[in-house]
């Protein structure tokens, strides 16, 4: 594991209304590896994805990325600096081609987004790494479909594609292969783990046969506090998670 | 399929080069210089005027998914602005639209500045209040002539060539038809704007906030600066319209900037169409000439706009063109 902490978290504080969400959390990703964020439905888990990018502002503590304070910063700055996210619930362009939902992050990486005097030709120049990226995630045939009309598989491969189209340093997934069958199960997880080769990525995510297989290290949060924190098995033999967040041991034993 | 007879093979030749969009410019260029044949002139120009401030509306409504309840302050700050720089001022007619389009996109700025991050119903809420001030203010102003409106602006010569006042003769047809060729040039170029900032990559941007916003965000997409100067071109878009307006009737009035203008143009919109090129504008004329064929009929005409409306929120609810368009889509698989 490398040594150099590349998104970190200190005494981090989300309340809502009297509810406190995220509860004084401390975290460190480190660089180059792919470390997941997993615990009970409620436990804050997409409060603080939702913190780390920016999208909601922090009650308390600090965000870092590399040596940057990033914790006051807009969620369209954070991205330029290299931490992008991709949603819950599948988030593509529905309206839009499977073309298009590309060239768009890819014009938004190159910031043309304001060339409001150019042609759409402009958008050309983007074609051919959009239909390298189509190609990587298998969607060469569906290039000119609008994005609503993909199989719900197909729509994951798509927002991870979008995702990677930005060329994110630190990508964080939140739950990435949920709702998905087996096979498409299987697919996603090899698309992560090559969308991980050169980057760092934090996920969450409640298959825990995903979790044992990609992740180099697990935090496991309850109640908006970090319980446990270690590689698969240290994490699975903790008795702490056991009984708050696995509830029965057998479902460890057999991940 | 395969078995199409052989005449059909110059039908897709000549869908495509009706595709072509300077043909298509053109094309709508020539039903604009035939519209005074068929129309009563300053009729006419008053549903170009229409047309482009209900296309203004719909750039913002259709493409950024933003409902604005007080277009009307843009459209008669236009309108009163116009008059202020041709009357008062003495400004040529250039120079009088210019100062109604600045003004309309200055108040855009401070519109937008303040409702911009508001969503759905709170935006349409803030943008109905700020336009009242706006009607207020014009209703107090000194140079706006209260609940008379102001009157008798004059049009004036462009380039101390063209006479916008007077008539010429074409084609056993009389008409202002300088002041007419102006107009629907305008028009024109306003529609040629929309239509080319949206295909820009800019438009592309905008049609990915308006479909998912957050994601729009997570790619790094700046929403509200993009929604933000959408809502300036459009307000100043909306100024030139209203500008334009007061240029024809010589006359820029209370009604111009009343909430029911903003009603009015929400209607022409979804009527013809929102979220497609033509549909706002031929909304806008699909009303302007029930309004002048039903004038008789007085306060009922009101009531029939408004069953109208019901009917087509109801049964078309894609509009004029959006349902033709669907009809067509439907038709060619």
């Amino acid at each position: 594991m490398s040594a150099t902490t590349i998104l970190s978290c200190h005494q981090l504080r989300r309340e809502f209304r009297g509810f406190t969400a995220v509860d004084g959390l401390d975290l460190q990703v480190a660089e180059g590896t792919i470390h997941a964020l997993i615990g009970p439905n409620g436990a804050g888990k997409t409060t603080v994805f939702n913190l780390l990018t920016r999208f909601l502002p922090v009650s308390g503590g600090s965000i870092r990325l590399r040596d940057e304070d990033i914790t006051r910063l807009s969620a369209e700055q954070v991205v330029g600096r290299g931490l992008v996210r991709s949603f819950q619930i599948s988030a593509v362009f529905g309206h839009l081609s499977v073309l298009d939902n590309l060239r768009v992050a890819l014009l938004a990486r190159a910031g043309g987004v304001h060339r409001f005097w150019q042609s759409g030709r402009a958008l050309n120049a983007f074609t051919d790494e959009a239909q390298v990226l189509l190609r990587d995630f298998a969607l060469e045939g569906l290039a000119s479909a609008l994005a609503v009309s993909l199989p719900y598989g197909r729509k994951r491969a798509l927002e991870l594609a979008t995702t990677l189209a930005r060329n994110p340093q630190v990508l964080l997934l939140d739950e990435p292969t949920q709702g998905m069958g087996v096979e498409d199960v299987a697919r996603t997880c090899e698309l992560i783990r090559r969308a991980a080769e050169g980057r760092t990525v934090l996920m969450v995510e409640h298959n825990l046969n995903v979790v044992a297989s990609l992740a180099d290290r697990i935090t496991v949060l309850a109640r908006g506090r970090r319980l446990a924190e270690g590689s698969y098995q240290e994490v699975a033999a903790d008795p702490l998670v056991r009984e708050a967040y696995l509830g029965h041991a057998s479902e460890v034993a057999h991940a | 399929m395969a078995a199409l007879p052989q005449h059909t093979a110059a039908r897709p030749q000549l869908a495509a080069t009706l595709a072509h969009p300077a043909v298509q410019w053109f094309l709508l260029l020539l039903a604009g210089l035939g519209l005074p044949f068929l129309v009563y002139p300053v009729l006419a120009m008053e549903m170009l005027c229409f047309a482009l401030f209900a296309s203004a509306f719909n750039l913002l409504m259709g493409y950024a998914g933003l409902l604005s309840f007080g277009h009307a302050a843009f459209f008669g700050t236009g309108a009163y602005l116009f008059g202020y720089a041709s009357k008062m001022l003495a400004f040529g007619p250039l120079a009088s639209l210019a100062c109604g389009t600045l003004a309309a996109a200055a108040l855009g700025v401070v519109f937008g500045s303040i409702a911009i991050r508001r969503q759905g119903i709170y935006f349409a809420m803030v943008t109905l209040a700020l336009a009242q001030i706006v009607y207020f203010a014009l209703v107090q102003a000194p140079f706006t002539g209260g609940e008379d409106g102001m009157q008798g602006i004059p049009r004036g010569m462009v380039f101390g060539m063209f006479d916008l006042q007077g008539e010429q003769t074409v084609l056993g047809q009389t008409a202002p038809w300088c002041l007419y060729l102006l107009v629907l040039v305008l028009c024109l170029a306003g529609h040629a704007l929309i239509a080319r900032l949206l295909a820009s990559p800019t438009g592309l941007a905008l049609r990915a906030v308006q479909d998912h916003e957050a994601r729009a965000r997570s790619l790094g997409l700046q929403a509200d600066r993009i929604k933000f100067w959408v809502f300036v071109t459009s307000a100043a878009l909306a100024g030139l319209a209203g500008a334009m307006k007061a240029l024809v009737l010589g006359l820029a009035s209370l009604t111009d900037a009343a909430w029911n203008m903003s009603g009015e143009v929400v209607l022409m919109t979804l009527i013809g169409g929102v979220g497609t090129l033509l549909g706002p504008a031929v909304g806008a004329f699909f009303l302007r000439y029930l309004h002048h064929a039903l004038a008789g009929l007085g306060g009922w005409v009101t009531v029939l706009i408004g069953a109208i409306f019901v009917i087509c929120v109801l049964l078309f609810r894609r509009g004029m063109v959006g349902e033709w368009r669907a009809w067509r889509g439907a038709a060619r698989v």
